[in-house]
C-alpha cells in the first residue's frame, strides 16, 4: 500500500481526521485495484464494471455525511464491507430478477451446489458469513476483506495487525467451514 | 453439521498446520479417542477442502441480468439523508413535504438567479444518476416548451452530493384530486368537469411530445383560485427519465424488484415492460384509471389486491383481468361503504350505480382497453366523449352492436391514429433537428460564459457529449443504427470520458465487429479506449486492456493512422505505469509492428517495469506467459536475438493458448532467421501460418471456443506478414 496514504492519514489522525473528499484522490487507485481483483477475466464488459464498482463503493463510503478517516485500516475495513454490500445487493437483485419476482432469500433447500451461479454463491456465502460473524468474528473479518474486498493476504495482515501466515490459516479454514455450513444446509 | 464451534475451528486450524500426513493421522486418532464425533467432523472438513476452494473461486460479475455494462450498479442504495437545512446546489432544503415510492419531496428555496420556493424531489431508487440526467437533458427542451396552466413546470435536474438525481419543480400547493373531490363532496358532473381539465393538460403535453407515464391521483393536485378548482399535473418527465429502459421483462422493475410507477394505474404495455409499445395511449389508460376512481371511489384493479401480490401476480392482473364496470364496482360495496361513497359524491346511494351504468361505464372501459388501439386515440378524444356525456349527446364509446357507428368510429380513429403515431415517433426519437440545434446553442452559451477563450473547443465538446448521451438513449431502446449514426462523426480521440460513453462505444464496437464492419468497429473501439482511459485515471490493466482490441481492429480496418494515434496515446497515458500487466499490454500493442528509434526510447520505462516484474507471474500462469512473449518481442525489436530466443522458448509451447503459442512460433521464426537457422525458421513459420489460416477460415468470434480472444489472432496475422516478408515467402 502506498506510503503516501499512510503518511497523509497519520498526519490527519493528529489533526482530527481527514474528510472523505480529500481522501478520494489518495485512495482511488487502491480502491480501483481492489475492484479489479474482484473482477478478473478479460470479458470486455468487466473492464467497465470494475470502474462502476469503485464509483459505487466510493459513493457509499463517502456519501455517509461527514465521515473522516483516522487510519488506513479503518478505511480498508469500510471499503471492504461496502463492496460486500454492493456485491450482495447486486447478487440479490439479479437472482430475483431471474426468478421474476420480488427479492427472496435463495431457497437453500433446493440447490445443487455444483450448479450454483456466482450470484447465488455470493448470497449463500453471505448467509453463512453472518453466522460466522457470531461464532468467530476475527475470521469473518478476514473473509470480508479477502473475499469481498479483494485485499491481498499481505494487505489483510497489515490491516488486521496479524501475521500473513495467520491470515492464510484463517482464510483456508473459513472457506472450509463456510462451505460445510452451506452444503449441510442445502442437503 | 450445525454451526461450527470454536473448538472445531481451533482443532481444524491446528490440523491443517500439520504438514505430514502421518502426523495428521496421529492427531486425528488422538482426538477420536476422546471424541469420535469430532474426529468424524474434522475428517469431513478435510474432505471438502478442494470443493470449498472451487466454490469460493468466483469471478464476481456485477453486471445486470442481461449483461449490460451501464446497468451494473443499479443497486438499491441507501438513501443518504439530505436533511432539511442543507444546500443542494443552488437550492436550500426548507422542509420535507412528502414521500412517495420513488423519492422524497422537499420544499426548497432557490437562491439564484431568482429567489423562489420550489419543490425538490430527490429520487430514492438506486438510479444511475448519470443516465437519468442524460435522459432528462434530452427531454429538457420539450419540457421547457410545455406551458400550460394545468401543468407544473419542471425547472431543473441535478445530482446531490451523494449522487442521487433530483428534480426541481414548480411548487404546487394543492390537494390530491381524489381527496379534494371527496372533501368538497363534488357530484359526478363536477368531477367530470375537473377531469376534462386534466385531459386538456395531458393533451397539451402529448402535442409537445411528452408522455407522463405515471398519471395517478397523487400526481394531480387541485388548488382553488378565486373559488375555482384548478387541477395541476405534477411530475411530468420524471417517470419517463427514471424508468429503467431495457429489454422485455425487467423494464418495469426497479433494482429491488418493485414496480416503477403505480400498478393500480399502469397500462398493460407498461406492466409487461414492452418499452417499444409505450406511447401516449399508455397515458390514456392511466387517465381511464383516474376517472374510474373519481367515479367509483377505487381504482379499477383493486389496489388492495395489488399491494399484496408479487410482481408477477401484479403483472398478470394488469394484463389479463378485465376490470369491473364502475357501476358494478359500486354495487359490490357494502351498505356502509356505499353510503359513504355516495355521500362524498353528494348523491343518493340508491342512485349512484344507476348514474354510472351505461355511458359512463363504457367511456371508462374504453379508456381501459388492454389493446391500446382500442382506447381513445388521444386525451382530446377522451375528453370529447366525456363532454358529450355531460351535454347528453350520444357518446362514441358504444357497445359493438351498432355496426354503422362502429364503422364510423374506426374510420374516425384512423385519422386520429395517424396523428398519434407521428407524435409518438417524434417523441421516441426525441431528437428532432430543431431540438438539437437549440440544445447545442444552449450548451454553447453556457460554455461561452465559463470560458470565452475556449469557446469553440468547448462547444464542440458539449456537442459530442450531447450526441453520445442521445446515442446511449437510443441504445436503450435497441436502436443500434440510430445510435451509431449519432456518434459516427465523432473523432475517436474526442470520445467523452464517461462510463456511459464507454458503454455506448463498446456496444456499438462489438456490433460492428460481429458484422465484419472493421473500419467502424475500429473507430468505436478506439473511442472506447480513449473514453475509458479518461474516465478511469488509474494505473490498472483493466483500463489498458482496451487498447488491444482497438489496435487490432485498426489493423483489420487498414487504418494506419488510427493505429499510430493509438500507439501514441498508449505511451502517453501508460508510459509511467508501475504495473507489469499494463506494461506488457502496452508493449505488445506498440511492438507488434517494427518501431522506430524514438518509439523504442519512449518504451524504455515500460520495458524496465516488465523486466523487473516477478510477482505478476506468481499466481497467474497466463500473465507470466504473456510477459515472456512481450519480453521476447521487445528483445527482438532491440535486436538482442539471443535474449529474445530465451524468452520465446518460455512461452512457445505452453499449449494453454493456441493464439499465443502461434504468436511465439512466428516470432521465433524471425529470430531463427536472423541467427541463420533458416530451416527451423521456415518450419516455425509454416506451422504458425497453418494455425492462422485455420482460424480465419471461418468467421472469428469475439471469444473463440478455446478461450482465445480475437485480437490475439489478428496480432498473429500482423506478425506473420512481417515474418513472411522477412523470410521471402
Amino acid at each position: 500500500m502506498d506510503s503516501n496514504v499512510t503518511r497523509m492519514l497519520r498526519t490527519a489522525a493528529e489533526s482530527g481526521g481527514i474528510p472523505s473528499e480529500d481522501l478520494l484522490p489518495l485512495v482511488y487507485d487502491e480502491l480501483r485495484s481492489l475492484a479489479a481483483s474482484r473482477l478478473k477475466g478479460e470479458n470486455p464488459n468487466q473492464t467497465l464494471q470494475a470502474t462502476a464498482l469503485v464509483h459505487e463503493a466510493w459513493l457509499r463510503i463517502a456519501g455517509k455525511s461527514e465521515r473522516s478517516w483516522n487510519d488506513k485500516a479503518h478505511f480498508f475495513r469500510i471499503a471492504a464491507s461496502e463492496m460486500r454490500r454492493i456485491l450482495v445487493d447486486n447478487a440479490r437483485r439479479k437472482s430475483s430478477l431471474k426468478r421474476g419476482q420480488s427479492p427472496q432469500p435463495v431457497d437453500i433447500d433446493h440447490i445443487d451446489l455444483a450448479e450454483t451461479r456466482p450470484d447465488e454463491r455470493i448470497l449463500l456465502i453471505e448467509e453463512m458469513l453472518k453466522r460466522l460473524e457470531v461464532a468467530d468474528p476475527d475470521r469473518a473479518r478476514v473473509v470480508t476483506l479477502k473475499f469481498f474486498g479483494g485485499l491481498t493476504e499481505r494487505e489483510i495482515a497489515e490491516v488486521e495487525g496479524i501475521a500473513e501466515r495467520t491470515v492464510r490459516r484463517l482464510w483456508a479454514g473459513a472457506r472450509v467451514f463456510l462451505f460445510e455450513m452451506i452444503s449441510s444446509e442445502t442437503k | 453439521m450445525t454451526d461450527p464451534t470454536r473448538l472445531q475451528f481451533t482443532l481444524y486450524d491446528s490440523l491443517i498446520a500439520i504438514e505430514h500426513q502421518e502426523e495428521r493421522k496421529e492427531f486425528l486418532n488422538y482426538i477420536g479417542k476422546n471424541d469420535p464425533e469430532m474426529r468424524h467432523c474434522l475428517e469431513r472438513l478435510l474432505a471438502v477442502e478442494q470443493e470449498a476452494v472451487v466454490f469460493f473461486d468466483i469471478q464476481a460479475s456485477i453486471s445486470s441480468a442481461d449483461g449490460e455494462p451501464g446497468d451494473a450498479l443499479l443497486t438499491e442504495g441507501e438513501f443518504v439523508a439530505d436533511e432539511v437545512g442543507t444546500r443542494i446546489g443552488r437550492y436550500q432544503l426548507l422542509a420535507r413535504i412528502g414521500e412517495g415510492g420513488c423519492g422524497v419531496v422537499y420544499l426548497a428555496e432557490q437562491q439564484e438567479p431568482v429567489k423562489r420556493k420550489v419543490a425538490l424531489k430527490i429520487i430514492r431508487l438506486g438510479m444511475d444518476t448519470e443516465r437519468v440526467i442524460a435522459r432528462f437533458e434530452i427531454e429538457r427542451q420539450s419540457l421547457a416548451m410545455m406551458d400550460h396552466p394545468n401543468i407544473a413546470r419542471v425547472y431543473d435536474v441535478g445530482a446531490t452530493r451523494s449522487g442521487r438525481p433530483f428534480f426541481v419543480m414548480q411548487l404546487v400547493d394543492g390537494e390530491k384530486i381524489t381527496d379534494y373531490c371527496d372533501a368538497k363532496r363534488l357530484g359526478i358532473a363536477q368531477r367530470l368537469s375537473l377531469f376534462l381539465r386534466v385531459c386538456q393538460a395531458i393533451q397539451h403535453a402529448h402535442q409537445k411530445g411528452i408522455i407522463h407515464l405515471d398519471i395517478k391521483p397523487s400526481n394531480i393536485l387541485v388548488w382553488e383560485n378565486d373559488g375555482e378548482a384548478v387541477p395541476k399535473v405534477i411530475d411530468f418527465g420524471i417517470a419517463r427519465t427514471t424508468t429503467p429502459v431495457g429489454d422485455g421483462e425487467n423494464a418495469t422493475l426497479t433494482a429491488n424488484g418493485h414496480f416503477v410507477g403505480t400498478p393500480a394505474y399502469m397500462s398493460p404495455e407498461q406492466a409487461s415492460g414492452k418499452v417499444q409499445d409505450v406511447d401516449t395511449r399508455s397515458d390514456i389508460f392511466s387517465l381511464g384509471s383516474l376517472l374510474y376512481e373519481l367515479l367509483a371511489g377505487r381504482p379499477p384493479s383493486a389496489a388492495a389486491l395489488l399491494r399484496q401480490s408479487g410482481a408477477d401476480e401484479i403483472r398478470r392482473i394488469i394484463l389479463e383481468t378485465d376490470p369491473d364496470e364502475p357501476s358494478a364496482a359500486v354495487s359490490m360495496l357494502s351498505a356502509s361503504e356505499l353510503a359513504e361513497t355516495a355521500a362524498r359524491r353528494g348523491c343518493d346511494p340508491r342512485k349512484l350505480a344507476g348514474m354510472l351504468k351505461g355511458d359512463l361505464d363504457r367511456i371508462v372501459l374504453k379508456a381501459l382497453e388492454k389493446h391500446r388501439k382500442r382506447r381513445y386515440a388521444s386525451a382530446d378524444a377522451f375528453a370529447a366523449d366525456v363532454n358529450r356525456y355531460l351535454n347528453c349527446e350520444p357518446v362514441y364509446a358504444r357497445p359493438s352492436g351498432r355496426l354503422y357507428r362502429l364503422g364510423k368510429l374506426i374510420h374516425r380513429n384512423k385519422v386520429v391514429f395517424a396523428a398519434g403515431t407521428l407524435a409518438t415517433l417524434s417523441l421516441i426519437l426525441g431528437l428532432g433537428t430543431a431540438t438539437w440545434m437549440v440544445f447545442a446553442e444552449r450548451k454553447a452559451r453556457d460554455s461561452a460564459e465559463s470560458a470565452r477563450a475556449n469557446e469553440a473547443r468547448l462547444r464542440e465538446k458539449a456537442e459530442m457529449g450531447t450526441r453520445i448521451a442521445q446515442a446511449a438513449v437510443q441504445l436503450k431502446y435497441g436502436h443500434l443504427e440510430q445510435a451509431d449514426a449519432l456518434i459516427a462523426g465523432i473523432p475517436f480521440a474526442q470520445a467523452q470520458p464517461s462510463l456511459e460513453s464507454a458503454a455506448t462505444f463498446q456496444t456499438l464496437a462489438y456490433w460492428h465487429a460481429k458484422e465484419g464492419r472493421w473500419p467502424e468497429a475500429a473507430d468505436r473501439m478506439a473511442a472506447l479506449a480513449y473514453s475509458i482511459a479518461g474516465v478511469d485515471e488509474t494505473d490498472t490493466d483493466k483500463v489498458s486492456i482496451n487498447l488491444l482490441p482497438a489496435v487490432a481492429a485498426m489493423y483489420q480496418a487498414g487504418n494506419q493512422r488510427g493505429f499510430d494515434d493509438l500507439r501514441t496515446m498508449a505511451i502517453a497515458r501508460f508510459g509511467d505505469t508501475k504495473s507489469s500487466v499494463v506494461a506488457e499490454q502496452v508493449l505488445k500493442v506498440c511492438l507488434i509492428v517494427p518501431a522506430d528509434q524514438k518509439m523504442m526510447e519512449s518504451l524504455q520505462p515500460l520495458a524496465d517495469v516488465l523486466a523487473r516484474a516477478e510477482d505478476s507471474s506468481q499466481n497467474d500462469s497466463s500473465l507470466a506467459l504473456w510477459r515472456s512473449f512481450s519480453m521476447a518481442l521487445l528483445e527482438y525489436r532491440r535486436k538482442d536475438f539471443n535474449s529474445a530466443l530465451r524468452w520465446c522458448e518460455e512461452c512457445v509451447d505452453s499449449r494453454l493458448n493456441p493464439a499465443r503459442d502461434a504468436l511465439a512460433l512466428t516470432l521465433r521464426a524471425m529470430i531463427f532467421y536472423r541467427q541463420g537457422r533458416v530451416d527451423e525458421a521456415r518450419r516455425d513459420m509454416e506451422i504458425a501460418r497453418r494455425a492462422c489460416d485455420d482460424r480465419f477460415a471461418s468467421k472469428l468470434g469475439i471469444f473463440e471456443a478455446d478461450g482465445t480472444i480475437w485480437h490475439d489472432w489478428v496480432n498473429l496475422r500482423i506478425l506473420l506478414i512481417e515474418t513472411e516478408q522477412l523470410l521471402g515467402k
